[in-house]
């Protein structure tokens, strides 16, 4: 903090330059604009100066890296010591289809797996049900039994190999297909690393990915703490997922406040249930968008941390310091890419991909150019991978902790996100808290309202999207479409159907009905559904009779 | 008219177009409504109000299947808001009510107000006709929750289903004095909420017999499919009474008159928008103004000379 | 009273992303039209049921799983069997640009790719269900 003399000295030269120097310029050449605006549509002023940092204590606000509030970062030598986890997303067709191109990443320097699910999956369904029709492979690869999850890692050392799978409101079953796959290749649970997204609350505000209504869906999360914590130890039982928020069309600070809001629901509800927060806090791990404003997004993610660790230790009463720790892993935003000039989304993302890593990532999936269109074909996806490691290797980014901390924009931008997301927590807890908010609709609203303004923006051209708004080509786009074969199709349910012919069908309804009583009581409910995919129940089969336990959601409708 | 025939053969499509013919006051509506009206007044109408978001197109929704269930033939016509800005609307309460998918047996109409006020469309109990035709046994219409739909929709429908949330006493004290009066049955939704038990003794308190019949107050959960029987059986049990007591038919001629009324209103509102009238209303409208006449006798004289619009 | 154009926006198929559809259907009520959104999740069947009975001038489909060329065609179908072949149908979302000449052929008179203008949506919307 500058002393009060220094700060008036700091006023008195820029009002004099202001009625000097930058009067004369605005006189020759104004502004191109009135006013200038985030991604997000946030004021941006014409420069900064300590003057708007006036009453922050940077001893405070900042710290040092490694020590609370961990603003500038969570390990005192970030990447010095080691760099972020490329992962890159990859998942469609036949597990086959995706175990090969699995391989292919690992070959070409990719440090950890992430698995991408189809549809059909992400709502509990198996390939062969009237549900998947036509949805078979095409978002991501489709896992409908423990023999799809043994095809999935074959060959892949999973003791060694840290996998993060992106699955909600079914997490429970297929991380418990996982882990019955390790069990069954003799792999130590406690040696598992890797990641569930298993974010439900994320899914009624903005991705739509259900089945359950918020209570039940809670109850399973929960169940997952409170058995990783004591099975799985290294595993991240949840990823407090922002990405979906902001694909959905919200701002930074809509992002940045629901998705922290989600983390402390989940916080109260592991207390709830009588879990020592220094047991689980640790394990919870959070995922943001990076998208294409490189300082608010920056500013977004140093906020994140010092809110999170100010909240966990001073509002929850954490006493270990891992539960005060933001880690976070981020994706370039899939809604900035465009079909048209597709080449160019390999610039966006490189810029993109910059924010995160100036922003303090722990591992990040840079998206590859044709992702507007599909899953991405092999070439755009190295080309993706090769972002990451020119930032890592040859931009110099990576070699002092947090380069930006200081810079008087990017800590007036951290300041005020921090309070509006802080106005956010107040607004959500006059509905009631999160839950209520979501029935009433709250974030659905304040989402689609803002996508609805961004592309007004865009439709009027008061913001600029090259090649789609401006500097635009009349060209066909050559972009090598990936497609599910018939024969990947063909095969998975051929797997399905043998596999309900072998298994034992004794142990198969007897697991089931265990499960279905668990369900109706408040047992954990993650021994149950292990046994069931180890009685070779599908995912299909373990979800139905969830769905007839628990009921299914619909959502409030707004506009 | 190939419509009115097609309706009357229970076809969907004709029936759906119909009723636009009817939203759009095209050319061939009123004679079509002319067609089939002599094949109406079969349907049960029920109407149900209640605030914004109690849950009443949730609650139809049950409805539905319940009915489905007891093998009547169901249908909806529910009103939203047309945005007084730019005339356009998104209709929301079907979203709610699309369990019964392909259903034969169903029938679901939304409707925008289109400028009316009063938490209907014009066009509502127009559409409502053309469902009767349609052979339809229950019809619900589900008013814009706000403000003064209340009044309104008692007047045309046989039952009204009045909608609350549980509320604290004080809350429920302060209801609308209009809200007591016009209800048939009273349903507390949201039962899963709490405090539904005491909101339902208050206002059963609060309610009076009216003509032979007690308004009972049902408690329900849309969410959990909870009372969804008990408030069936209500709306039957209305039914026998209406039918039983004579209701019915007192019902039919306060709709009758009211409709009555409005055509009037709006044959005349159109003789007057005509252009030579309309130059003429104005003339009148000039003389009054320099007290040349007065308003009563310059309306009697118009009303002599009326040419009504064919 | 003019006529007012109706139209159905509806997600066939699984994926959740409603963000494209709802953006629209607010651009279509903001140009003064009334829209029906039946939310996430529809049949082909179900869709079709809603459009006749709501008595739409068309139907906006939306999907960015890549089930569309299952789903799609089979809207123009079932409609066609109700007898409601003269409902419009237009898509919108992810769809390759191989695809486009198969959908048209098999009767979706538009498709919308990602970045398409919001005034171009409209004006064909107007345009075409009169
Ligand atoms: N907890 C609870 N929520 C309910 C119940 N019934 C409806 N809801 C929820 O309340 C919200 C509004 O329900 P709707 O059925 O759309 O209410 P509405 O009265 O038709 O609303 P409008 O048409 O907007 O006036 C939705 O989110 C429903 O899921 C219930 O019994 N319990
Ligand atoms: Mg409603």
């Amino acid at each position: 903090m500058s002393r009060p003399e220094e700060l008036e000295a700091i006023e008195k030269r820029l009002r004099r330059w202001e009625e000097t120097t930058l009067r004369d310029s605005l006189k020759k050449q104004p502004e191109s604009r009135e006013s200038f605006v985030t991604t997000s549509s946030a004021p941006v002023g014409r420069l900064y100066t300590p003057i708007d940092l006036r009453g922050s204590d940077p001893a405070e606000t900042l710290g040092v890296p490694g020590e609370f509030p961990y603003t500038r970062g969570i390990h005192p030598t970030m990447y010095r010591g080691r760099l972020w986890t490329m992962r890159m997303f990859a998942g469609f067709g036949s597990a086959e289809d995706t175990n090969r191109r699995f391989r292919y990443l690992i070959d070409h320097g990719e440090t950890g797996l992430s698995v991408a699910l189809d549809m059909p999956t992400l709502y509990g369904y198996d390939t062969d049900e009237v549900e998947a029709k036509g949805e078979f492979g095409t978002c991501g690869v489709a896992v409908s039994s423990l023999r799809d999850m043994e095809v999935l890692f074959h060959g892949i050392d999973i003791g060694a190999v840290s996998t993060s799978m992106t699955i909600n409101s079914p997490a429970s079953v297929i991380w418990a297909m996982y882990l019955a796959n390790a069990e069954k290749r003799g792999v130590p649970w406690t040696g598992l690393r890797g990641t569930i997204q298993n974010d439900i609350l994320k899914e009624y505000q903005a991705q739509k990915e259900w089945m359950f209504p918020p209570e039940p869906s809670m109850r399973l999360v929960v169940d997952t703490f409170e058995f990783g914590t004591e099975h799985v130890p290294q595993w991240n039982t949840i990823s407090i997922s922002g990405y979906h928020i902001r694909e959905a069309g919200s701002t930074a600070v809509q992002e940045l406040a629901f998705t922290l809001a989600n983390g402390f629901e989940y916080v109260r509800w592991g207390i709830d249930r009588g879990l020592a927060i220094d047991d689980f806090a640790p394990r919870l791990s959070f995922f943001f968008n990076a998208h294409n404003d490189l300082f608010e997004e920056i500013a977004k993610y140093r906020a994140a941390r010092r809110i999170w660790a100010r909240e966990m230790r001073d509002t929850f009463g954490a006493k270990n310091p891992r539960s005060w720790l933001l880690r976070f892993h981020s994706q370039t935003a899939g809604v900035s890419l465009t079909a048209q000039q597709p080449e160019v989304n390999i610039v966006r993302t490189a810029v993109q991909a910059l924010a995160a890593v100036l922003g303090g990532t722990q591992s990040l999936h840079t998206n590859s150019y044709d992702e507007a269109f599909q899953v991405p074909n092999e070439k755009a996806v190295r080309i993706a991978l090769r972002t990451q490691q020119i930032l890592a290797h040859e931009s110099g980014v990576a070699n002092t902790v947090d380069p930006l901390g200081g810079a008087y924009y990017v800590e007036a931008l951290t300041d005020r996100m921090e309070k509006e997301a802080y106005d956010y927590f107040d607004r959500i807890q006059a509905l009631g808290g999160v839950i209520p908010a979501i029935r009433k609709g709250f974030f659905q609203q304040e989402i689609a309202n803002s996508a609805y303004r961004y592309q007004k923006e865009i439709e009027d051209k008061e913001r600029t999207i090259v090649g789609v708004n401006d500097f635009v080509v009349d060209e066909p786009s050559e972009v090598e479409p990936l497609r599910v074969t018939k024969e990947a199709f063909e095969r998975q349910v051929r797997r399905l159907q043998r596999l309900r012919k072998e298994r034992n069908p004794k142990k198969h309804a007897k697991a089931l009905n265990a499960l279905r009583k668990a369900c109706e009581g408040d047992a954990n409910t993650m021994p149950f559904i292990l046994d069931a995919v180890r009685a070779e129940a599908t995912l299909g089969e373990v979800c139905d009779v969830m769905r007839e336990v628990f009921g299914v959601w619909e959502e409030p409708l707004l506009y | 008219m190939k419509i009115v025939e097609q309706v009357l053969k229970g076809d969907k499509r004709a029936a759906g177009k119909l009723i636009s013919m009817i939203e759009d006051d095209d050319a061939g509506a009123t004679e079509a409504l002319a067609a089939i009206y002599p094949h109406t007044g079969k349907a049960h109408v029920v109407g149900f109000t209640g605030p914004p978001g109690v849950g009443k197109s949730s609650l139809i929704n049950r409805l539905i299947r319940e009915f489905r269930v007891r093998d009547r033939k169901v249908g909806v016509v529910a009103v939203d808001p047309t945005s007084p800005f730019t005339g356009g609307a998104v209709l929301g309460d079907r979203i709610r009510m699309s369990d019964t998918g392909t259903d034969p047996g169903v029938f679901i109409r939304s409707m925008a107000t289109r400028g009316h006020s009063g938490g209907l469309a014009l066009a509502t109990f127009d559409a409502v006709k053309v469902l009767d035709a349609l052979g339809i046994d229950l019809i619900f219409v589900e008013t814009v929750g706000a403000g003064q739909s209340e009044i309104d929709i008692a007047s045309r429908a046989h039952t009204t289903v009045v909608v609350q949330m549980p509320q604290s006493g004080d809350a429920v004290q302060a209801l609308k004095a209009g809200i007591l009066e016009i209800g048939d049955i009273y349903v507390v939704n949201k039962t899963d909420l709490g405090g539904a038990d005491s909101m339902a003794s208050n206002l059963d308190f609060m309610l009076e017999e009216r003509q032979g019949w007690r308004p009972p107050v049902v408690q329900t959960s849309a969410l959990e499919g909870k009372g969804i029987k008990e408030l069936a059986d209500a709306i039957n049990k209305h039914y026998r009474y209406l039918k039983g007591g004579g209701g019915w038919r007192r019902r039919e001629s306060d709709r009758a008159r009211k409709e009555l009324y409005e055509s009037m209103k709006r044959l005349l509102a159109e003789a007057y928008s005509d252009e030579t009238e309309g130059v003429a209303f104005e003339e009148v409208v000039g003389a009054i103004v320099v007290r040349k006449t007065d308003p009563r006798s310059a309306a009697k004289t118009l009303l002599r000379d009326l040419k009504l619009p064919k | 009273m003019a006529k007012k154009i109706r139209v159905l926006m509806a997600k066939p198929g699984l994926d959740g992303h409603d963000r494209g559809a709802k953006v629209v259907a607010r651009a279509l009520r903001d140009a003064g039209m009334e829209v029906i959104y039946t939310g996430l999740r529809q049949s082909p069947e179900d869709i079709v049921e809603a459009a006749i009975q709501e008595d739409v001038d068309a139907i906006g489909l939306s999907s960015l799983s890549g089930a569309h060329m299952a789903l799609f065609p089979e809207v123009v179908k079932v409609l066609k069997k109700r007898g409601a072949g003269d409902i419009l149908v237009v898509a919108g979302g992810i769809i390759p640009d191989d695809d486009i000449p198969k959908l048209k052929k098999a009767g979706i008179k538009a498709v919308f790719g990602p970045g398409t203008p919001l005034a171009d949506i409209v004006a064909f919307f107007r345009s075409s269900a009169k």
